[in-house]
């Protein structure tokens, strides 16, 4: 099996989590350049890696096990620092603060909405600062960072379709790929190699 | 009044000034001047704010004025604030809440920091108070995490959690003393950790703390945004309110409670509410005991629960509304925390609109302003009917209960994969998505679904946020539910079923049928009120003929019984429909290089599809536009282009006079075969000249008067800026002229129709600056110049009437501004009659009221 270079990585690793994406999407989560996306689309397209469905691309099981490969070989190192493990600990604080204020955002009428909303927003605030942290260690978690200031922006501007739903980079979704991002890194990811 | 003042109690406070106290200092100020019981306080002025912004601190004034409103509050609730002796008679400490009120309500804001004036001193006597050494540590806690979080920028939750833990493990015989003092440093030392700095334990440097936050958040990013999205002034400021804390768990009869005026569920009158005696608010709102309803307290203690009753009618009536009222009693005295109005279903809204309205709270129209669109449209939403629904649970077809994640009523097969569900919902089939979990790949079959079923997850699940989000029925996390992906069946208590059996999901209840539960549209009374207010409406708007569009019989019966007082018929969708626009192109095809087109083989067709139509109308009033095949209307079948190369004709309004002619003299036949039915009105669209109405009018009687048949009007469908400018001169010789609202938006504004029809990507493109009125809201110029040519119709015109055809989910204000223009016909979509309905009697109801304040206003 064919190591990933870290750019076929971020790629590849970006398709993992959103499951089908256009160019367009993959290009902007994993980050890269448009000229290195496109070559490495086209790598590991070639590797059987990755399939075109009309717009969208999705990820083949070579492709999987690529992602999750990579994901143990580079960040096995990683598992057992304390300072890791600390910071993991306050996310899964701030996760479980997020998922159930955004069901109840999702639940409320408009004028309640506000007031969770800012809650919900300090807490992604307070995230995208503990990013700033990781990507210390993991240099990619500053493109969540990105990802949810621009969100979070939409949202302040009237687009509340940006708290959460799945057809926009919405908070949820940004959240939900950190999260899967997180728990693969940490070598517990939701979905194993024997799926 | 002074300027150099900057706060006022509440009682000094002028209700109607909300520019300078905010509008929930003014609400309190309200309250107070109508004598109800809230705890006492006093309003930082937004004039304060403007200050501190000017010079980046708190005005150098304020902190004599705020010595001065402590101290008086201190009198009033004999205890005291700013010094470290408590008053003798053991009254206890005085603690404070600050909370932000901008003269408009704005997100970003900082809101809340209780318990201010708590610090280890003032948490030993609240103990000796309240004889609760834990509950004073419990003030103590939520002090840190608010400051921490509001003022101090912290992580509040982390610094509370530090401070629970503490607590849990202190050691039973620690003296309180020691207990508070240790228990405060250790959430200082969280603050510390977390920002570098500890909140203040002066009760006086907490307020200014508090205060300076309040004013700083209202620069905060999310703050700047919407005002600057939502235009409002950077200089507004916001207010600051001080209020006394009151606890209802100091001495007997205490206690806190919520209540609403009328049921917020179902809208059923009566006060409906919950009283924990001798608890906190917060203890009722996170449900962490349980307290009694409202008619069970007020067995115990009626003399207290009728005053309260008599105040929260009193306010009801006064506010008209239903209000939701947070409530303490402290040693046998009441307050009111907090007024507001009440959230409630909708369900329940239009039920207290039609209440209001008849136990003569409320006007007519303040009770259709109650009721939004969104309203009768949720009330109109397909549900289970009544009677199959209780024959599934009698006859024991309840499959499976998971968690109620995303409301609504779905049925359909059910579908264990994604792309499957993707493929048999595209053949027209209902679906079901059962799965044991769902990810972002599971997404375009939750799309394709009607409703979701997961078997594992709970409430913030992913398929549970994505179902609300895109507004799909969903029960997650049914445990009981196995699901066998490879064999395609699942199963529940060991009876295996396979994909494909039929599923009903209630995502309201999280009950999951076996079976096809029939969805039905709820008919009006079956929604308490809704007939009410649609007749009250109606009744209002009774100037108005509100059509709806239909293509078939059925269509037509569906849409006469929600309302419609006649229907609007669009030909292309009947040939398209009955597959017979392939004839027609067929023939323009194939007769392009006649020098005369003959369509007359295509009449007696069109006919044949008129007449059921017809005959479903039963006499009510019939209009029928016209085919316009080079305008988008036949855009899958024919190309405009070369439409226009073989018929040159077509181009121009009426310039392919056989066209309109086998149209005139179908809807002829057909209306001669319905004895009795008046003559259909046949309207095209582009029309601008009285020259192309007299041909129309020429091919109408001259058809008329050879063949025989019924009679057919004729008329524009105005759509274009040229018939707007004619639009007087065209009604000279009508008897009514309709507009084509969405047309005409698309004429004026250059966008493609679906960019008009849709909120994005318009509404970001408004928000963010680049187009400064919504078209879709008629305000912009050229709208207004439409709405200005229909005030010319009616004064040019005074027979003529005006109608307008209405787009889809058109807005509110669109159709407003034109009844107020002199509409009084409207074709509406038949999923928009209702709300219609309701749009025009407010309309209506809104013009009378305007007219009368005129009438009332003195002359200038």
């Amino acid at each position: 099996m064919t190591a990933l270079s870290t750019d076929q990585f971020l790629l590849l690793n970006a398709l993992w989590l959103r499951k089908m994406a256009t160019r367009g999407t993959i290009e902007e989560n994993a980050g890269l350049s448009v000229t290195v996306a496109e070559s490495c689309l086209r790598a590991v397209t070639e590797l059987e890696m990755v399939r075109e469905m009309g717009d969208y691309y999705v990820i083949t099981d070579s492709g999987r096990r690529a992602v999750l490969d990579y994901y143990d070989r580079e960040y096995a190192g990683l598992r057992d620092e304390p300072e890791i493990l600390e910071w993991h600990g306050r996310f899964e604080g701030y996760n479980s603060r997020f998922l159930s204020l955004i069901g109840a955002w999702q639940k409320e009428s408009d004028d309640a909405q506000e007031r969770t909303y800012s809650r919900l927003a300090r807490v992604v605030e307070r995230h995208v600062e503990a990013l700033g942290v990781a990507a210390g260690w993991i240099p990619r978690y500053g493109q969540y960072a990105a990802r949810f200031e621009r969100s979070l922006e939409h949202v302040d501007s009237g687009r509340s379709d940006y708290v959460s739903s799945p057809m926009v980079d919405s908070l949820h979704n940004i959240w939900f790929e950190f999260h899967e991002d997180l728990l693969a890194v940490l070598g517990r990811p939701r979905e194993s190699l024997e799926d | 009044m002074d300027s150099s003042r900057l706060v006022f109690s509440f009682d000094e406070a002028d209700p109607s000034d909300s520019a300078l106290f905010g509008g929930k200092g003014a609400g309190l100020a309200q309250l107070v001047k109508g004598g109800y019981p809230v705890p006492p306080g006093f309003i930082i002025s937004t004039a304060a704010c403007r200050e501190f912004m000017a010079v980046g601190s708190l005005p150098p004034a304020l902190a004599g004025q705020l010595d001065r409103h402590v101290a008086a509050l201190e009198r009033i609730t004999s205890s005291c604030f700013r010094s470290a002796s408590e008053p003798a008679d053991g009254s206890g400490p005085l603690l404070v809440s600050v909370r932000s009120g901008a003269p408009v309500s704005m997100p970003g804001m900082m809101d809340t920091v209780l318990n201010l004036g708590i610090n280890p001193g003032r948490a030993n006597a609240l103990a000796a108070v309240s004889g609760s050494p834990r509950f004073a540590a419990e003030v103590m806690i939520r002090f840190h995490r608010m400051y921490a979080e509001i003022v101090l920028g912290a992580d509040g939750d982390e610094v509370a959690e530090r401070g629970s833990e503490f607590l849990e493990g202190a050691a039973a015989d620690r003296s309180e003393g020691a207990l508070f003092e240790e228990l405060w440093s250790e959430m200082a030392d969280a603050e510390v950790d977390n920002v570098g700095v500890a909140a203040p334990e002066d009760p006086m440097d907490q307020m200014r703390g508090a205060i300076a936050a309040v004013f700083g958040s209202w620069n905060t990013r999310r703050a700047t945004t919407y005002r600057r999205v939502n235009r409002i002034s950077d200089t507004l400021g916001t207010a600051v309110v001080v209020q006394a804390m009151v606890f209802g768990n100091l001495g007997s009869p205490s206690g806190s409670g919520v209540a609403f005026t009328r049921n917020p569920t179902t809208g059923e009158p009566g006060l409906y509410g919950e009283f924990l005696e001798g608890g906190q608010g917060e203890e009722v709102v996170a449900g962490t005991r349980t307290p009694e309803p409202l008619d069970a307290a007020s067995r115990r203690l009626p003399e207290l629960f009728r005053e309260f009753e008599r105040m929260a009618l009193r306010l009801e009536r006064q506010r008209k509304d239903v209000l939701d009222l947070e409530f303490t009693v402290e040693r046998g005295r009441l307050y009111l925390l907090q007024v507001r109005s009440a959230k409630r279903t909708p369900s329940a809204s239009v039920r207290i609109a039609a209440d209001l309205l008849s136990e003569g709270v409320v006007s007519p129209l303040e009770a259709l302003n109650g009721v939004t669109p969104g309203q009768i449209r949720d009330a109109e939403r397909p549900r289970f009917a009544a009677a199959p629904l209780a024959d599934a649970r009698a006859s024991g077809r309840l499959l499976v209960k998971g968690i109620a994640a995303s409301v609504g009523h779905a049925h359909g097969v059910a579908v264990l994969d994604p792309d499957r569900a993707e493929t048999i919902a595209a053949e027209g089939e209902n679906v079901i998505l059962l799965r044991e979990t769902t990810s972002p790949f599971d997404l375009h079959g939750m799309i394709a679904s009607a409703g979701i079923v997961t078997a594992r997850g709970g409430a913030t699940s992913h398929a549970a946020v994505v179902a609300r989000a895109l507004g799909r029925p969903a029960v997650v996390g049914c445990s009981d539910l196995g699901i066998d992906f490879a064999g395609r069946t699942f199963t529940v208590g060991g009876r295996r079923l396979s994909e494909g059996t039929g599923l009903s999901v209630d995502g309201g209840t999280g009950d999951v049928f076996e079976g096809i539960l029939p969805l039905a549209e709820p008919a009006p009374s079956s929604s308490a009120g809704l007939g009410e207010v649609l007749r009250v409406a109606r009744e209002a708007a009774a100037e108005c003929s509100i059509l709806g569009l239909c293509t078939t019989a059925e269509q037509v019966s569906e849409t006469l019984a929600k309302g419609a007082d006649g229907i609007g018929i669009r030909l292309i969708d009947l040939l398209v429909a009955s597959g017979e626009i392939e004839q027609l192109v067929h023939e323009l095809s194939v007769q392009r290089h006649r020098g005369r087109l003959d369509l007359s083989r295509l009449e007696a067709t069109l006919a044949d599809l008129l007449v059921p139509v017809f005959e479903a109308a039963g006499g009510v009033p019939v209009v029928v536009r016209a085919l316009d095949l080079f305008d988008g209307d036949a855009g899958e079948f024919l190309d405009p282009e070369s439409l226009l190369v073989d018929h040159p004709g077509v181009g121009l309004p009426v310039g392919l006079e056989e066209l309109l002619r086998f149209q005139v003299t179908a809807l002829a036949r057909a209306g001669g075969r319905i004895p009795g039915m008046p003559p259909p009105h046949f309207v095209v669209r582009r029309v601008a000249d009285r020259g192309e109405l007299a041909l129309l009018a020429e091919i109408a009687t001259g058809r008329h008067s050879r063949q025989g048949g019924s009679e057919v009007e004729v008329g524009a469908l105005v759509s274009t800026p040229l018939g707007v400018e004619r639009a007087a001169d065209l009604a000279r010789a009508s008897h009514a002229l309709w507009f084509d609202a969405h047309r005409l938006m698309v004429a004026c504004s250059g966008y493609p129709p679906a960019v008009l029809s849709s909120a994005e990507p318009l509404d970001e493109y408004i928000r963010s600056g680049r187009l400064d009125k919504d078209p879709r809201l008629g305000q912009d110029g050229s709208q207004q110049r439409i709405l200005a040519a229909l005030a010319a119709v009616r004064v040019g015109a005074p027979g003529c009437r005006i109608g307008v055809r209405m787009g889809r989910a058109c807005s509110p204000e669109l159709l407003g501004a034109y009844y107020r223009a002199g509409a009084r016909l409207f074709i509406m979509e038949p999923e928009d009659l209702r709300v219609a309905i309701l749009e025009l009697g407010k309309a209506a109801l809104q013009q009378h009221s305007d007219v009368n304040a005129g009438a009332d206003a003195p002359q200038a």
